[in-house]
């Protein structure tokens, strides 16, 4: 390839400077349509994710929920911001647009270095504007919000925190084609004042764009082929292409390996309608697009057929199989057409088929997988994503439905008047849409629903009317379910199902009665629930579960309030709640005898791959500025559970904690922490608000996780919280309200502890509450209150006393004779306390834990400690 | 920001237990109240273990003694043959309206002779029809509201249609239609009741008392839409003048109203497009499999405007069959006023929003309910947009070209009415929800064409109604789910339970279950007005008048004008019955004598009701204020027949009695 280096030749350099201009005017005209920016907040209950999408001069995407949630914090809607700016965007792009294309005009007065000049600069202006708009949201907070953040920033590229909300910002396409436009203009900028040029570049770009011209191709029709064949014969298409619509009507096989069949986008591109026709390693693609003519990759309309390895795309319908008894579907790779969900058909359609056998297909971006009058069906090692009803049964009884896998449909599995199936060991994820059901059973019977994982569906399982016959139960059995909004919603007059050996881990909700009514004649027993409090012997809790949570409560009637949900103070107030009922919640159900830890399921078929979502850009080649990397979004899942670890032997300190961290929202509250509390010991934990005292003490019992190794009384915390809670007597920072009398409260908690009710008077007379057992509680005085909280801290002599800050509320005598019934007690048990006051660690402490944020522990004697902080206050 | 955190979780902690408190009885909601609630209402709560909410349901469904209730429900009694009348919000039963099935309270179908003509206007197949299966309730519409004057009943069972005057709440109408064994669809009114719209509902042949064999069903089996003009004058359906548009086989369901816009416009859904027949026992799939295999059925686009003009003005060529005018297919296809558009299969509602510019339409077997544009659909038809004909040679329109949009809601969309915020209500059967959704604009900003919320409801919901839901101004406020199953919604009271209506607050910004409302019968619809719309009278304008005729009763008797007279073998009784008295209250005839009764309810007070009960001759009537009712009958047996007032009347209405005496034949011919 020569180099043009003639003079005459300034001409043309120029002319291609201009088309440069003019193409740049284009990509920036066109990126007025096109997104410049996203931001991408995730949060627990918002797992994937609200959007907020910057145009130039508009916000799309979830707007109005994102406001919502602001509203709560203070900060401005997202519409307020940067007014002016979006309202001048575009005739202020209309004018770089302008300038784009007169850039390299000899004529034009403005120097092309001056234009080239402000088109380069917009993507920066644009960057700082918003980065000062976005400042200014989270800097300039609404003080009357009902939520007091302090100001915070959130990065504009990669990922940021507020709280529990996970932010993910970067550039979209819009962003690139500014950036295209300035690379363009600087290229045109070189062109014109370098002297040489590279003709080949030009050329290049020639060729590029004539490749585009597609190629014609005309193929043979099929169906000749099809018809000179005699019954029983094998056709091997090989890898060649045909041209459809054809209609099998007689027992063949049709072997091929990758062979196109195409059905040109009319009709359904094959019809069987012989017995007997075995179809194998073909590509179906095009069919029309009429629902009524019910267009489809693969129509059977007889019985005995089978299909294996094919692979059909651009299909309304994919296997439509009506009257087709004993039909198999096998190894398939089935993908719709790109329409709006309402107008796509069912990827596979089974109607009035007995014993049909579906297995091992993946169908991606259709509508439903039906099952409809087909007793004795099989459907197995199936993958459904992005569909409607990744599988739906309706008066199709006797089926087994064994390893697949549904994702992202609008509905996993719908069992409708059916009977007999067994459902083992699918996945069921992320199924979010408006019914947003994993598995759903309506009027069904006689079901086992074994060994299946549910995980992030709004609802995993619903059952409306199931069993029908109360009688023909359904069994739910090994399940997990974890991570959904809901883990099993029932509507209130469903009854003959039982539950067992199941796994409900961390679900916004365990379990939901939709509506009001009393849930009954459902089995319960035996399942592992994350939320347990209780204690246990021998796997099993003492007392019942129950769920009647307040907060599900609460969010069953404001929605609003999942905002909350998986927070501290919900943490805190449900387990206010689980032992102070404030009013009394009807319970939704009860497990008598819950698992204290997860069951081992069976295996499943494999999970998800991490899901990385990468945004794709388009953009001329070669102008793409190499450092436009592809931003990849993931959505991290929380950590299921901690790995089991032996307990170590119970010798020596009651309390050992090992390099312990906690961090919160990327921020640390503690980390490599060391400590140890000895039998009878009084450990003072002291420090400012928010160093972590309270949370370690809640890492103690279990109610919050850290890392490093915790072991009470020799019982590993994060492995075995409620055997280590059985040990642990805990009074928290304030008596919350109840409305029994104190003999009533203790024989609660008691029955919580499952311990007799006869020390009741001791335990209330070595708290100074001797002859108040009538006394309503609401009406003791707040020192009397605290002593019954202590009290109840005492109920089954517990060899460790957990106190968070037991005498902040009181006045000064109530927290003396409180302190005075703690230095008795002291030496009998460990205590682990929190306080304020100085001379309550004088009183109390063996040692101080002393803890500030930033700072590593001190572990110091009382004395030393004291002296301590007097320097400090001197200083 | 890292500080943050701890910020976060206090203030919620706060917040949470300052919303927490306020949900607490006796420490938030009812603090409220202004504190001083009183404590037996605290105590009332925490006995019944009322939630917040509870007692705000309850506090918005009480309608304390002597108050009245703000709306008038009338449900349809399915196959108990009537309508009955519910206040809202208290979801009180107020009246029983007995349409199309016999109801002794009011003396319906008891022996009086108005009801005897009523059911005899309604012979099915020249038989007597004591019972009917009232579907779909409507009210008379002016400029597309309700005016309260005429409530219409359709009898799915026989093809019949029932008229009830709100003056009274009564029947004044029966009418058959002698083409069709079955209706159910269309039962509505068009926007200024110029017809109603009565669509079959299974295909017969035509008229369905000829016989036409099974396998000729494509043939010979039709199905059919009758318009009829309604005289509001009279109160009165004109058969005379009635058109019928001749429709394919398919089964019609539900039908739509055109407004405002669409005015001038039917559309009608079907179901079974495959002309499925049964034949379980010669080895045929059942009807539900053979009917439901299709992915698309029909719904029919009828200019009905059209129709009329062309008729009036003998452009169309009609059939005479029974007396009917009949416009075939072809026919209909010709002028332009028949045209099917695909929608998704077993659909139930066509339902047309309030500007009458979509219907909105929904499959019990597709998620979405799918809202077709009658712009789009105007346009099609104008540039021709077809898809083919369907057997019949009705052209398709094509679905994309009249589809507007389609709108995920879940399982089983059935049927959807409008509020008036402009929002969308559909019953999801087998969700057993109610779903909001979102027209073509978001009243709060919302997205277009978006689901907005759910609510469960209990169960199987089938129609819902909205406060004037379907007219071009709905009410809203109230929301009521007709569902088909109760399961645990009331106290058992056997295996055959009760049907359970359950009231919605939609007047907030999210919906409410307030109440659930136990039904006897099985209401498949209901409609919704103000109270205040209606102007009953509390007693009649002038005594002694016909109850079916409102006119004068020739056989009116004034009171002192009592008397017997004999015409040989009919004895005539002018009676009067006032508190506490029937004149005469003695009759004496002979075996084999035709009775006829007049009897007048000379009582001008309001509630000052009589009834008539005969012992032995299946006979009781209910004499309203000022009411003359007729009845007759042989008196073919012998003996001593009491009778007395059944309406509890007065202080001495026990002494309210008289005798019917029968001498033997025999012996009254000796004696005489």
């Amino acid at each position: 390839m020569s180099l043009m280096r003639a003079p005459a030749k300034d001409y043309s350099r120029r002319r291609l400077a201009a088309a440069l201009g003019v193409l740049a005017g284009l990509l920036l005209a066109v990126s007025a349509f096109l997104p410049y920016w996203q931001a991408r907040l995730f949060a627990p209950q918002y797992r994937d994710g609200l959007t907020a999408t910057m145009y130039l001069h508009r916000v799309a995407g979830d707007v109005d929920e994102i406001d919502n949630l602001n509203h709560y914090v203070g900060v401005a809607k997202l519409g307020s911001l940067a007014r002016w700016e979006r309202r001048l965007a575009l005739p202020g792009l209309a004018a770089l647009v302008l300038l784009c294309v007169t850039a390299f005009r000899r004529a034009c007065p403005v120097p092309s270095g001056a234009k080239v000049a402000a088109v380069a600069s917009f993507p920066l202006v644009f960057l700082a504007d918003m980065k000062y708009w976005m400042h200014q949201a989270s800097t300039v907070l609404d003080p009357t919000a009902p939520l007091k953040l302090k100001p915070f920033v959130i990065p504009l590229l990669g990922t940021g925190k507020v709280g529990q909300f996970r932010s993910e910002m970067g550039p979209m396409p819009g962003f690139y084609l500014a950036l295209a436009a300035a690379a363009l203009l600087l290229g045109g900028l070189w062109l014109i004042r370098s002297r040489r040029l590279s003709g080949g570049a030009g050329l290049a770009a020639a060729l590029a764009f004539a490749s585009l011209a597609p190629a014609a191709s005309a193929r043979p029709s099929l169906q000749p082929l099809l018809d000179r064949a005699v019954p029983g014969e094998t056709l091997d298409l090989g890898s060649a292409s045909y041209a459809g619509p054809a209609v099998i009507a007689k027992a063949l096989t049709v072997k091929g390996s990758g062979a196109l069949i195409d059905g040109g986008g009319r009709g359904t591109v094959l019809t069987v309608s012989a017995p007997g026709v075995v179809l194998e390693g073909l590509t179906l693609r095009g069919s029309g697009e009429s629902l009524l003519a019910e267009d489809s990759g693969l129509k059977v309309s007889t019985a005995g057929v089978t299909a294996r390895r094919l692979r059909l795309e651009d299909v309304l319908f994919g296997v439509f199989a009506s009257n087709a008894a004993g039909f198999v579907l096998e190894d398939s790779v089935l993908v719709g057409k790109s329409l709006e969900l309402g107008r796509r058909g069912d990827l596979v359609r089974v109607w009035n088929s007995d014993r049909v056998r579906l297995s091992g297909n993946r169908l991606e971006g259709g509508r439903d997988m039906v099952l409809w009058f087909s007793t004795g069906s099989v459907v197995e090692r199936n993958e459904a994503f992005g569909g409607r009803y990744g599988l739906h049964f309706m008066y199709t009884n006797g089926a087994r439905v064994t390893e697949n896998v549904f994702r992202d449909n609008s509905v996993g599995l719908y069992v409708m008047y059916s009977s007999g199936l067994v459902l083992e060991r699918n996945r069921f994820e992320r199924h979010r849409g408006p019914s947003g059901v994993g598995l759903g059973l309506k009027e069904s019977d006689s079901l086992t629903v074994r060994d299946n994982a549910f995980r992030d569906n709004r609802q995993a399982v619903f059952v409306d009317q199931s069993p029908l016959v109360a009688t023909n139960r359904n069994l739910f059995e090994g399940n997990a379910f974890s991570y959904n909004d809901v883990g099993v919603a029932l509507m209130p007059g469903v009854r003959g199902n039982a539950f067992t050996a199941n796994s409900f881990i961390e679900n916004l909700q365990q379990i939901s009665v939709r509506g009001g009514g009393t849930l009954a004649g459902n089995d319960w027993a035996g399942n592992y629930w994350s939320d347990y409090a209780g204690y246990g012997r021998e796997g099993r809790g003492t007392v019942p579960y129950r769920a009647e949570r307040l907060v599900e409560r609460l969010a069953d009637s404001r929605p609003a309030l999942r905002f909350f949900l998986y927070t501290p103070a919900a943490q805190a107030l449900e387990l206010a709640a689980r032992t102070f009922p404030l009013f009394k919640p009807k319970p939704l159900m009860t497990d008598e005898t819950p698992l204290l830890q997860a069951p081992a399921r069976a295996g499943l078929p494999a999970g998800p791959r991490p899901a990385l979502v990468l945004a794709a850009l388009w953009l001329p080649v070669g102008l793409l500025p190499a450092s436009a990397a592809a931003l990849a979004l993931g959505l991290r899942r929380r950590r299921l559970a901690a790995p089991v670890r032996a307990s170590a032997a119970a010798a020596g300190p009651v309390v050992v904690g090992e390099e312990l961290a906690k961090s919160f929202g990327g921020r640390t509250l503690f980390s490599g922490l060391s400590f140890s509390a000895l039998p009878g010991e009084c450990l003072v934990l002291w420090g400012s608000n928010g160093a972590g005292k309270s949370t370690l003490l809640r890492c103690l019992l279990g109610l919050e996780s850290c890392t490093g190794a915790l072991r009470v009384a020799g019982v590993d915390v994060s492995s075995d919280p409620a055997k280590a809670r059985e040990r642990v007597g805990y009074l928290s920072q304030e008596y919350a309200g109840y409305d029994w009398t104190v003999r009533q409260a203790m024989e609660f908690v008691c029955d919580v502890r499952g311990v007799p009710t006869a020390g009741i008077s001791d335990v209330l007379a070595r708290c100074g509450l001797a002859g108040e057992e009538a006394k309503a509680a609401p009406a003791l005085s707040g020192g009397m209150k605290q002593k019954l909280a202590l009290a109840l801290a005492l109920v089954g002599d517990p060899a460790i006393l957990v106190l968070d800050e037991p005498t902040s509320s009181l006045d000064l005598k109530s927290r003396r004779e409180l302190t005075a019934i703690l230095s008795l007690l002291k030496g009998t048990r460990t205590i682990i306390m929190t306080s304020h006051h100085l001379d309550e660690v004088s009183a109390l402490a063996d040692r101080v834990l002393w803890l500030e944020a930033d700072q590593p522990a001190r572990m110091m004697r009382p004395a030393a400690f004291l002296s301590a902080v007097s320097r400090e206050a001197a200083q | 920001m890292n500080k943050n955190t701890k910020a976060l979780s206090l203030t919620a902690a706060a917040a949470l237990t300052v919303f927490a408190l306020a949900q607490v009885p006796g420490k938030g909601v009812l603090a409220q109240f202004g504190g001083g609630l009183p404590a037996g209402l605290e105590a009332v709560i925490k006995a019944r273990e009322l939630s917040p909410d509870d007692v705000e349901a309850a506090l918005k469904t009480y309608v304390p003694p002597g108050s009245y209730d703000e709306f008038l429900l009338f449900a349809s009694g399915g196959q108990a043959g009537n309508i009955e009348v519910l206040g809202v919000p208290s979801m009180r039963l107020i009246k029983n309206i007995a349409v199309f099935s016999k109801d002794s309270w009011q003396g319906y179908g008891i022996g009086d002779d108005d009801s005897k003509r009523l059911f005899k206007q309604g012979m099915a197949a020249g038989k007597l029809q004591e019972w009917g299966d009232v579907h779909h309730p409507a009210l008379s519409l002016t400029n597309g509201q309700y005016d309260g004057q005429f409530l219409f009943a359709n009898d799915k069972a026989n093809g019949r249609i029932g008229v009830v005057d709100l003056r009274d709440f009564k029947t004044r109408q029966i009418v058959k239609n002698p083409l069709i064994a079955t209706n159910h669809c269309g039962a509505k009114l068009t926007e200024n009741s110029e017809y109603y719209v009565e669509g079959a509902q299974f295909g017969n042949p035509m008229p369905f008392t000829n016989y036409a064999p099974m396998d000729k069903y494509k043939e010979l089996y039709r199905g059919s839409v009758t318009f009829w003009p309604f005289n509001r004058a009279q109160g009165k359906l004109d058969q005379t003048k009635t058109f019928t548009l001749e429709l394919p086989p398919y089964y019609q369901d539900l039908g739509g109203m055109g407004k405002k816009v669409s005015h001038g416009w039917v559309f009608i859904n079907t179901y079974n497009a495959e002309m499925a027949t049964p034949g379980a026992l010669e080895g045929k799939p059942a009807m539900e499999i053979q009917a439901s295999q299709r992915e698309m059925d029909y719904m029919h686009v009828i200019h009905w405007k059209k129709a009329e003009e062309l008729l009036a003005a003998g452009k169309l060529k009609v059939n005479v069959i029974s007396g009917m005018r009949v416009i075939p297919i072809a026919a209909a296809v010709e002028a332009g006023i028949l045209y099917n558009i695909p929608e998704p299969k077993s659909p139930h509602g066509a339902d047309v929003t309030p500007d009458g510019r979509f219907v909105v339409v929904s499959g019990k077997l597709d998620p979405h309910v799918t809202i077709f544009s009658f712009a789009k659909i105007q346009k099609a038809i104008a540039d021709k947009t077809f898809d083919g004909k369907d057997e019949f040679g009705i052209p398709i329109i094509k679905f994309d070209a009249a589809v507007e949009a389609q709108v995920e809601l879940g399982l089983g969309p059935l049927h959807t009415e409008y509020d008036d915020k402009g929002y969308a209500y559909t019953s999801m059967f087998l969700d057993s929800s109610v779903n909001k959704w979102t027209l073509d604009k978001g009243p709060r900003g919302e997205k277009p064409w978006t689901m907005v919320e759910s609510l469960p409801v209990h169960y199987n919901t089938g129609h819902l109604t909205v406060a004037g839901g379907d007219t071009v101004k709905p009410y809203g406020k109230y929301l009521v789910t007709l569902n088909k199953w109760s399961l645990d919604r009331a106290l058992p009271v056997g295996p055959l339970h009760p049907q359970n209506l359950q009231l919605i607050d939609i007047s907030g910004e999210t919906m409410k279950l307030l109440a659930d409302a136990p039904v006897v019968g099985e209401p498949h619809y209901a409609v919704m007005a103000p109270a205040k719309l209606f102007k009953p009278w509390k007693v009649y304008p002038e005594v002694g008048l016909n109850g079916l005729t409102l006119k004068k009763s020739p056989t009116a008797t004034e009171p002192g004008r009592e008397r017997i007279v004999r015409n040989g073998r009919d004895v005539h009784v002018f009676m009067t019955a006032i508190r506490s008295r029937f004149v005469p209250d003695r009759i004496d005839v002979r075996e084999g004598d035709r009775v006829h009764l007049h009897i007048t309810n000379v009582d001008r007070a309001q509630d000052a009701t009589h009834g008539f009960a005969l012992s032995a001759h299946n006979i009781n009537l209910s004499l309203d204020p000022g009411l003359t009712v007729d009845v007759d009958f042989t008196a073919d047996r012998s003996g001593v027949f009491p009778f007395y007032c059944s309406e509890f009347c007065s202080a001495l209405h026990m002494e309210m009695m008289g005798y019917l005496t029968v001498a033997k034949a025999k012996a009254a011919g000796a004696g005489g």
